[in-house]
């Protein structure tokens, strides 16, 4: 921390910059990854409840697996980053297991969402 | 020889077939059967008449549970009938009509027997009187020309007590030939009086009832300046079943692009057809010739506790009316019904059940435009799903 600070870091902005500086800096590529993968799935949420209230959810089959699927691949990848982090893991399994775990929930969310579109 | 006698046989039996319909007429006055000779011709054309006293044991309307005719002619008296009203009014019941000649010193028998039809005579010993609309000069004998469903051009004469009609609106008892505007009659100063009034039941047997007998007398039906020989012969057929008779038959309701009749069940939202043929008997044909119905409106009414749908039936070829219309978008048990009221007809009342079901699970629509943004995002995860599994598995 050796460059000069150009913002207060008890403001918003520094916290937001502080954060971002140490994100970028501390967490391996692999989290990285998956935290965009989350991102996207929870920026597809918003897109779709902001479609929701202008049109209304008339197919509301479609509107519930919409939803759900990139809902439910967030919290499943979340679930997953948990593991595979040292400092928060929850469970006393190894990665790998975790891994298959993760790749089993997927499949069977994507089975449910499909089976719900229509 | 034998030709002779078979002429002579077919002659006599010509004028009365087997199946013709047998009329009583109960009087107590044979001073009637003189005076109403023209009244009684007209019957005889058609019916086989029976002439009995009133008073005499030698008719029964009904033996061992059947009736013995099929339609009544009653000149009122100032005593009361051997029959019971009951069994007059269980006659009517029975589908059979009843033309009821009163005068104005009838006995409460018959006053009481009126009141059963919605009707009401005038006072004991009132008669209508007119001061503008009469027969020269005599204010007692009044004319009018106030004919309801019958077709009688010419003005109408009578003479004695008039009639009222329940003060509620019904839409079975009828006034044929009512008052001219100026008569009035005793304390009734409205000019709602009646000089021939009916009334139609349910089960469309025809009571017709006149304030006095005078009306069909021979006196004012060979006057050929008046309407009351028309009005004898309108009266005999209304009243006895002849004219205007009505009869709705072949019912069909299926789908619009089928050709299934009365099918299972319907489903929301589809096209139906119904089509149902009405005839009206024409006396003259002796046949049943198609019923036009004027300004439209058999109506038929989509109902299931309340109607969803009530429009005019249009009417297509020959006898049919049919109507084409979409399904509401709701469930259940429909009823198709025509209800057909109008006065002088005979009522038409028609309901037939159908049952409308739900959409099945693979009949709503598939692929709509509105869930694009579902659809996308769906499959939108699982690509990046994929792409996140080459990134996080390719990463070292």
């Amino acid at each position: 921390m050796s460059d000069t600070k150009f913002v207060d870091e008890n403001s918003l902005i520094g916290i937001a910059a502080s954060f971002w500086q140490q994100y970028s800096t501390k967490t391996p590529q692999k989290l990285k990854i998956m935290d965009a993968f989350s991102l996207y799935c929870f920026i597809l949420v918003i897109i779709q409840l902001f479609y929701c209230t202008l049109v209304g959810d008339f197919p509301r089959n479609s509107f519930l697996s919409g939803i759900f699927a990139a809902a439910g691949a967030m919290i499943i990848n979340i679930c997953l980053r948990k593991q595979l982090n040292p400092e928060t893991k929850y469970m006393e399994i190894s990665n790998e297991r975790a891994f298959w775990e993760y790749l089993a929930a997927m499949i069977v969310l994507f089975l449910t969402v499909i089976n719900f579109l229509g | 020889m034998i030709k002779f006698l078979i002429l002579i046989l077919g002659l006599v039996f010509a004028g009365t077939p087997y199946n013709q319909k047998k009329v009583l007429v109960l009087s107590d006055n044979p001073a009637v059967y003189v005076s109403h000779s023209q009244f009684f011709n007209l019957l005889s054309k058609t019916y086989r008449v029976d002439y009995k006293n009133i008073q005499s044991n030698t008719f029964n309307l009904q033996l061992f549970g059947e009736w013995q005719y099929d339609h009544l002619v009653l000149f009122s008296t100032t005593n009361d009938l051997k029959v019971s009203t009951q069994e007059l009014l269980d006659f009517y019941d029975s589908g059979r009509n009843i033309l009821l000649l009163g005068s104005t010193d009838q006995s409460k028998y018959f006053r009481k027997f009126l009141n059963s039809f919605g009707l009401d005579m005038h006072e004991y010993g009132t008669s209508v009187i007119d001061y503008f609309n009469n027969i020269k000069g005599n204010h007692n004998i009044v004319t009018t020309t106030n004919v309801n469903i019958l077709k009688v051009d010419k003005p109408v004469v009578h003479q004695g007590a008039g009639l009222a009609m329940t003060p509620y609106e019904t839409f079975q008892v009828y006034g044929l030939v009512r008052g001219s505007e100026t008569a009035f009659s005793g304390s009734n100063l409205s000019h709602n009086i009646i000089y021939v009034g009916a009334t139609q039941g349910r089960n469309n047997a025809r009571f017709v009832a006149t304030g006095s007998w005078e009306i069909l007398s021979d006196e004012y039906l060979n006057n050929s300046n008046l309407g009351n020989f028309e009005l004898t012969q309108e009266i005999i057929r209304w009243g006895f079943g002849q004219s205007k008779i009505l009869k709705a038959e072949n019912l069909i309701h299926r789908r619009l692009d089928s050709d299934d009749i009365k099918p299972y069940n319907y489903r929301l939202r589809e096209d139906c057809y119904f089509s149902i043929d009405i005839f009206e008997w024409d006396y003259q044909k002796d046949q049943w010739i198609p019923y036009v119905s004027t300004d439209n409106d058999v109506i038929l009414e989509f109902v299931m506790l309340d109607p969803y749908y009530r429009v005019p039936l249009k009417k297509g070829q020959g006898a049919k009316y049919e109507l084409s219309f979409k399904i509401p978008d709701v469930y259940g048990v429909f009823q198709f019904k025509i209800n057909y009221l109008k006065p002088g007809y005979t009522f038409l009342k028609i309901a037939e059940k159908i049952t409308v079901r739900p959409f099945r699970h693979d009949e709503y629509g598939r692929y709509l435009v509105q869930a694009y943004p579902y659809y996308f995002s769906s499959f939108g995860t699982m690509a990046g799903f994929v792409v996140f599994l080459i990134a996080f598995l390719l990463n070292k």
